[in-house]
């Protein structure tokens, strides 16, 4: 793998990112809806800020989702269907080369936007009074971002396993969301199933990746501070699973035809 | 000609897919070809749709690996990267990132070729200005007419002066206006001892332009040799020995 | 086509007419109308939410709930908690770590029980709470049993220090108990629990009385709001006739929708009956005190206690030296 290649790879993805209207659209409904409910009045209290940062953080969740999942899902059908793979890999590129720079290219545009999202969730909730915690701010936004290479890892590998762009978007948001809102939960559900289902669901609930470790919205809301030791094992987490995904997905796209 | 001299060999290649057919597990799409190309050459490689031109091309450029045989670029087997450092390739059908400019394509495949950058601009502005792409160099390339893109095309090709280019009908689509300055261009590499290997359907072109000729039928080769051997040994123009080669029979 | 258009607009205007009508009075928000009775889910879904925030954020899943529930422990939601009842019915839902998930997966969501409540008394940042709930009720914080202030003191936090962390902030959960309130206007357990914080721990009397009478326009004879808004009369506003006469009519409101029910809400009767009691023993109506306090005694849980406080109220009014 060459990191001059990846590089260059990355810097196009970044480039079409920020040419595309995804996430302008996504920012700015964001914005507006942030706006509309930040004008609503609750028995006269101004300084009441939870719930906005509820809703803000959710949205800004749903957001990246929808451009992380998106952008990398299309990547390399999109080459293969504009034929632009060819002259790609006619130059002294390989396989690997392309499969890492879009992974990097998808998670710097990515992190370039969940910048963007967190400043202007720290500019409303100080707008409002609240307090902003700058050192839980960065490392939220650090898991978020880590959690995101995982994501963006799992929606390149579907791209080369699903014949269909709009199918691997589908599965993924459904793994993503299901993982985040029960993923927690398989092992304690496992305890109140029969065998052989309980074994199966145990094994599941130890190998999928835990999005839930990188959700630090409920602390972000009630005020609870982030330790930097677990942030930075949870990083070493998501790299794991970023690094089998991406394997996977190389494994799969050597063999795979380019037309 | 010196071994030292090779660009391209093929030593018995094969290639085989796996034929969606109901009966046939695999077809074979190249069969024991076996190929020379040296430097400084203009080579033609012919063949009517679906003889194994592109397939083959698809070999050398590690599009594709080779069921049997061997491939080599410069004495290096094509299965490496490094084998394509000294190519320039023109596809067939030119599609490039809509979302860039000329400009930022050919920056991008510079910087693949880690060309420094100062070299990188003046490079840009020669080959945009041989391929007279230089008043639409900050427009998108979706903005582009086809003979635009197939400019920009080969204006990438270009990008990394490369000493052997691979043409996939390099005129195709283009109007007479167009395919004669491609023409200008092939001699022009020529006359820099560039060696260019390109498949066309336009023989009349291929006749004027190519030192020698390769042409395949059914993924094997018929006849290989220069143009003026082949024209003095069959005693007529090179439409016709093609028309020989894959069995057309005139209706009488 | 055009029939099909104009008979699906009539029928859903004809739908609006009927709710508005079922509902006894016009029905103004758009989520109402639009979600139709699925509304109540959401009102629940998020006066649970206001429980959630009441937690800081500690909350059992309904995984949790549910695993709490097969073993017999009762309910580990504890919506008691954000009604003012502090730990009615809690049951203790996260226990040691049950394997490696578990445990690291705490260190990214809040895994410590704590109650808005009791953290909004630590003024001083120190973790220590510096006085219980009831100082707030009288403003008294160093026990001498005179108001250290106005109650808009709290509002402007006139404290020396302020409060150590935006989580024990309690009015975040009143935007919840809104947005419950405005798709279940029938759900009285909403305007009941909002008032209560909003007047005992956030001095916001005025606030709390224009909830309840939102309550009172979408559910006229309600006992417990009119008792609600009795209490607010009598403790904040010091107006004893008027608390007075909404303590009768709730007791009134009571008679009418309890009574006869198979099994009547005798917690809130002797809420009421406590309360004006308590009203006229502090006019000096004796009599009328200890009727009601007799009346309580029958339906307490605590006979001898009633009997004690009765005994004290009939002592008050014996002229001195009388024995």
């Amino acid at each position: 793998m060459n990191a001059n290649n990846v590089l260059a790879i990355s810097s196009i993805v970044i480039k079409e990112l920020y040419r595309r209207k995804d996430f302008y659209v996504l920012f700015i409904l964001t914005v507006l809806i942030t706006a509309l409910a930040g004008s609503a009045n609750f028995f006269n209290d101004a300084r009441i800020v939870g719930w906005l940062k509820e809703l803000s953080l959710t949205l800004i969740w749903l957001a990246s989702l929808v451009i992380a999942i998106n952008t990398a899902a299309r990547q390399i059908p999109a080459e293969r269907e504009s034929r632009t793979i060819f002259p790609l890999l006619a130059k002294p590129v390989t396989r690997a080369d392309v499969i890492v720079g879009k992974f990097l290219g998808c998670w710097l545009a990515c992190g370039l936007a969940l910048v963007v999202f967190y400043v202007f969730f720290g500019i409303v909730v100080s707008t409002k009074g609240g307090s902003v915690w700058v050192a839980d701010y960065v490392l939220a936004l650090w898991l978020h971002w880590m959690m995101l290479a995982m994501v963006i890892a799992l929606s390149l590998l579907g791209s080369l396993l699903f014949t269909s762009v709009a199918a691997n978007v589908t599965i993924c948001f459904v793994i993503v969301v299901g993982i985040l809102f029960v993923g927690f939960h398989l092992g304690k559900v496992a305890q109140q199933q029969a065998e052989p289902v309980q074994s199966i669901m145990l094994v599941l609930y130890n190998v999928v990746p835990q999005f839930g470790f990188f959700d630090t919205r409920q602390k972000l809301i009630h005020g609870s501070h982030l330790a930097l030791v677990p942030v930075l094992l949870a990083t070493l987490y998501a790299w794991a699973y970023a690094a089998v995904f991406l394997g996977g997905g190389w494994l799969a796209f050597r063999r795979k035809a380019l037309n | 000609m010196p071994a030292n001299d090779l660009v391209i060999q093929l030593e018995q290649l094969r290639v085989e897919y796996r034929s969606k057919e109901l009966g046939q597990q695999t077809k074979l799409a190249v069969n024991d070809l076996s190929l020379k190309v040296h430097a400084g050459q203009v080579f033609g490689f012919l063949g009517p749709n679906g003889a194994g031109k592109t397939t083959t091309m698809n070999v050398l450029l590690g599009f594709v690996n080779p069921s049997g045989g061997s491939a080599s670029i410069f004495g290096v087997d094509v299965r490496q990267p490094i084998a394509r450092q000294r190519i320039g390739y023109l596809p067939e059908l030119t599609y490039y990132y809509k979302f860039l400019t000329a400009e930022e394509l050919l920056r991008f495949y510079a910087k693949i070729f880690k060309i420094p950058k100062a070299e990188t601009e003046q490079r840009i502005d020669r080959i945009l200005k041989l391929v007279e792409l230089e008043h639409a160099r900050k427009r998108q390339i979706r903005t582009y007419s086809k003979g635009m893109q197939q400019r920009a095309g080969l204006a990438q090709a270009l990008i990394n002066d490369p000493d052997l280019l691979i043409l996939d009908e390099p005129t195709s689509g283009l109007d007479p206006l167009g395919r004669m300055k491609v023409r200008d261009i092939i001699k022009r590499l020529k006359n820099d001892g560039k060696t260019v290997f390109f498949s066309s359907h336009e023989l009349g072109e291929v006749e004027s332009i190519c030192d020698r000729v390769a042409i395949l039928h059914q993924g094997e080769l018929k006849v290989e040799g220069s143009v003026e051997e082949l024209k003095r040994q069959h005693q007529t123009h090179l439409e016709a020995i093609f028309l020989k080669v894959v069995g057309y029979q005139e209706a009488a | 086509m055009l029939l099909l258009v104009a008979a699906f607009s009539l029928s859903t205007r004809l739908l609006t007419v009927e709710l508005q009508q079922a509902a006894g009075a016009p029905t103004k928000s758009m989520l109402v109308l639009l979600l139709g009775d699925s509304r109540r889910l959401f009102a629940n879904h998020f006066f649970i939410k206001a429980d959630e925030y009441f937690h800081a954020g500690y909350y059992p899943s309904i995984f949790d709930q549910a695993a709490v529930a097969q073993k017999g422990g009762g309910s580990a939601v504890a919506t008691g908690a954000v009604t003012g009842d502090a730990h009615a019915g809690e049951v203790e839902w996260m226990h040691g770590p049950k394997d490696w998930i578990d445990r690291f997966s705490r260190n990214f969501f809040p895994s410590e029980h704590v109650h808005l409540d009791a953290a909004d008394h630590d003024h001083d940042g120190d973790g220590v709470q510096d006085h219980g709930a009831e100082a707030h009720d009288n403003h008294d914080h160093d026990g001498d049993g005179k108001a250290d202030h106005a109650a808009t003191a709290h509002d402007d936090h006139d404290h020396a220090v302020q409060p150590a962390s935006e989580g024990s902030q309690l009015r975040e959960i009143l935007p919840w108990l809104r947005i419950a309130a405005e798709l279940d206007p029938n759900r009285i357990e909403t305007y009941v629990t909002g008032s209560y914080w909003l007047r005992k721990r956030m001095d916001r009397v005025a606030e709390a009385e224009e909830f309840l009478r939102d309550g009172l326009r979408a559910n006229p004879k309600s006992c417990a709001l009119t008792y609600e808004l009795a209490r607010i009369y009598d403790e904040h506003h010091h107006n004893v006739a008027r608390a007075r006469n909404l303590y009768q009519l709730a007791l009134r409101y009571w008679e009418a929708s309890e009574r006869l029910a198979p099994e009547p809400d005798h917690f809130i009767l002797s809420q009421m009956l406590a309360q004006l009691a308590m009203l006229e023993r502090r006019e000096g109506q004796t009599q009328r005190a200890v009727f009601l306090l007799r009346e309580l005694k029958k339906i307490s849980p605590n006979p001898d206690g009633v009997e004690k406080l009765i005994q004290e109220v009939l002592a008050e009014a014996k002229p001195p030296g009388n024995p």
